[in-house]
């Protein structure tokens, strides 16, 4: 169950000449019971060791679905840059338990690597209906209740795209290799990332996860221009216009939130608590550990991790409160860089 | 009747491994299955366990066990539950005057006079494990006498309708089976027994088993170190032995990959319950590295509790009810159909 060395075909236990329908096929059948809301893993493995391969098994299918990104993910492999190093860090041999992100993945096997923290959207086609018989209720709360797509053969890929395919497609994916260190290169796409606009897809698209996305679009964006930062009051976007659904929270601030604003741990827990929602209602809607939430709540940066998993944090945590992600983001790390800078 | 149930004993009605297999298959002689070596002349022991109460397991045993002899095999139910043995109910007969007691206790020598024939031609019982096993401390070499005489028994199929916990003596009847048939309902407290039952009974497997000389140490080890490795599942332990002994761990995974382990997911409602069953197959595959088939779904049936109420076996009850049709289904994916 080695992560290191893994390609894309691996994850999703295809050879390297899969067809498209063999690709679809596989994931289908790994969604029956990676997917959100199956219960079939249920107890095998702790949730956050299976929404790291659910990640794993996305990030794989939504390279090799798309022609383009697949044939430039073979120029690299063929180059022999083999794997998908690019979002991974290594897990250290002794390290059972690897913090990545929201993602606390215990590593299965002492070679196991983990990624930064993203989240597999669900498709949505051929998705049935949510069933109004009891048998979702019976469905303990740990386990959500989406219902798993249909295993469907061979349809056209752009038909069930779980992403939204409006993103234009540019050919600059993670895999490609750079001058950079990867690990770099990935903080610099995910810092691009959260403050670039969200393309609008059509609501058909939308996949219906329950699950925050932080950096689903990194592989759509160029290395090289950062979208313009032009400070403006900040509006929530219709929620058609968003990629994702996720559970939003409603804050009353007693002041209106300006360009100005600065968004400081006591001021977020201020506008949640305004929200009426507890630490554990935040932990569920962003599944960020209550650890990290109370750490950035309390200014506590030392007990924060890198700045590339702050921010994913900050980011989640806005998106639950409807706040600008990435306003809040660049005050927030702003004062962490700050402490940062100062502690060395 | 006996003649020619063993005459036939290679043909699609044979259940799975016959007794002699591990003896001519020269890859499996260093590791046995099980902790009593099947040298019984009978066809194929099905256990039915999962772990956990309520879940079909006695639906499931008496209705293959009916449909089985009703199709001219001679069947043996054992009632194994040791909390709740109620095939008798099921099948609509008192309790039996014979049980498995007075075999351990000698009074019988031979476990086929404890068999007490039901209202099914072919069909017999075999009743009152509950106060053998469910003794604190049944003797190890009574529990021997029992597995061995259970599988020596002159019939054609053995059906253990197996209790609900994963204690040793519910674990070393399911493996001396051939098909070991875990079932399920689909609920999270069912999957999880269930996983904890296929773990228990691996590792038991892997206790109990003759391993080559030099493989019983590695997994000895490996078994040492699963809590402090990491090791979780039976795939990582595999991985264990296999990064120190590249040949022993794939013998080991050989013999995993036979562990008869079936599946059959009960009381299904919904179009996503029915294909829970191979979503855990395919799980268990990937991450425990067992083949587990599913062999088939049966629906929630009204049928079912109503023929309970009936102490009948729905299958003589309401033998076109959707449940009844799933179970002659299943008995088909296990190779008894014909
Ligand atoms: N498929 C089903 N449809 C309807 N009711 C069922 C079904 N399976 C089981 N039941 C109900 O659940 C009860 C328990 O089933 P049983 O086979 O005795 O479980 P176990 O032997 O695992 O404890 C049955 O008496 C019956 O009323
Ligand atoms: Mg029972």
């Amino acid at each position: 169950m080695s992560d290191r060395g893994q390609t894309l075909y691996d994850r999703l236990e295809l050879r390297a000449d899969a067809s498209a329908a063999e690709i679809e096929q596989s994931y289908r059948g790994m969604l029956a019971y990676l997917g959100a809301g199956s219960m079939a893993m249920y107890s095998m493995m702790e949730e956050d060791e299976i929404a790291n391969l659910r990640l794993q098994v996305q990030e794989a299918y939504d390279t090799l679905k798309d022609p383009e990104r697949r044939a430039a993910y073979d120029r690299s492999l063929a180059r022999g840059s083999e794997g998908y190093p690019s979002l991974m860090i290594p897990a250290s041999p002794t390290d059972t338990h690897v913090t990545v992100g929201h993602v606390m993945a215990r590593t299965i096997d002492t070679t196991a690597a983990a990624l930064p923290p993203r989240v597999m959207p669900e498709p949505t086609v051929a998705r049935p209906p949510v069933e109004s018989t009891p048998s979702p209720a019976r469905v303990a709360s740990a386990v959500s209740v989406v219902p798993v797509a249909p295993v469907v053969p061979a349809t056209p890929v752009t038909s069930v795209a779980p992403v939204a395919s409006a993103v234009p497609a540019i050919q600059v994916t993670p895999f490609v290799p750079v001058a950079e260190p990867a690990p770099v290169a990935v903080a610099s796409i995910r810092s691009q990332l959260v403050t670039a606009p969200v393309p609008a897809v059509p609501a058909s698209e939308e996949p219906a996860s329950e699950l925050p996305v932080a950096i689903e679009k990194v592989a759509a964006l160029p290395f090289g221009g950062t979208p313009a930062l032009t400070p403006r009051p900040w509006t929530p976007p219709p929620v058609h216009a968003s990629p994702r659904v996720v559970r939003r929270l409603a804050p009353k601030p007693d002041a209106p939130i300006t360009p100005e604003t600065e968004f400081t741990g006591a001021y977020l827990r201020r506008l949640r608590e305004s929200a009426n929602a507890s630490l554990d209602d935040m932990c569920e809607i962003t599944k960020v550990g209550k650890r990290y939430l109370r750490a950035i709540e309390d200014g506590d940066f030392e007990a924060l991790p890198a700045a590339v998993y702050v921010r994913g944090f900050v980011v989640e945590y806005a998106r639950a409160l409807a706040l600008d992600p990435s306003q809040v983001a660049k005050s927030f790390m702003g004062l962490y860089k700050r402490f940062k800078g100062e502690g060395g | 009747m006996s003649q020619g149930a063993q005459t036939d004993s290679t043909d699609a009605r044979s259940v799975g491994v016959t007794p002699t297999e591990g003896a001519v298959t020269p890859t499996s002689a260093p590791i046995a299955s099980g902790v009593v070596t099947s040298t019984g002349i009978n066809k194929g022991v099905i256990a039915v366990g999962g772990g956990k109460g309520g879940i079909g397991k006695t639906l499931l045993s008496a209705n293959l066990g009916v449909f089985l002899a009703q199709r001219g095999h001679r069947v043996v139910l054992v009632d194994a539950d040791l909390g709740g043995a109620n095939l008798h109910t099921c099948l609509g007969v008192k309790p039996p005057n014979t049980t498995l007691s007075d075999f351990v206790s000698r009074k019988v020598d031979n476990l086929q006079e404890v068999v007490t024939p039901t209202s099914v031609p072919n069909l017999g019982l075999v009743s009152g494990a509950l106060d053998v096993l469910g003794a604190a401390n049944p003797k190890y070499t009574q529990k021997l006498r029992i597995l061995r005489e259970v599988s020596r028994l002159q019939v054609d199929v053995v059906i253990i309708d197996l209790g609900g916990g994963t204690g040793f003596n519910i674990l070393d009847f399911f493996l001396i089976a051939d098909h070991g048939v875990l079932t399920v309902v689909p609920e999270p407290t069912s999957i999880e027994n269930a996983y904890r039952f296929i773990k228990a009974a691996y590792y038991r497997r892997l206790k109990t088993a003759e391993l080559a000389w030099n493989l019983r140490p590695l997994v000895e080890e490996a078994m040492n170190e699963r809590s402090n490795q990491g090791l979780k599942t039976p795939a990582d332990l595999v991985s264990y032995v296999e990064r120190r002994d590249p040949a022993g761990g794939a013998r080991l995974r050989e013999e995993i990959e036979r562990f008869p382990l079936k599946l059959v997911v009960n009381q299904v409602r919904t179009p996503e319950e029915e294909r829970l069953g191979v979503a855990i197959s395919e799980a268990c595959r990937k991450y425990f590295g067992i083949h587990m088939s599913h062999l088939g779904n049966i629906p929630f049936d009204d049928a079912v509790w109503q023929s309970v109420r009936k102490r009948r076996p729905v299958l003589l009850d309401s033998p076109d009810s959707r449940a009844s049709r799933s179970i002659i289904q299943i008995a088909g994916a296990l190779g008894l159909g014909g």
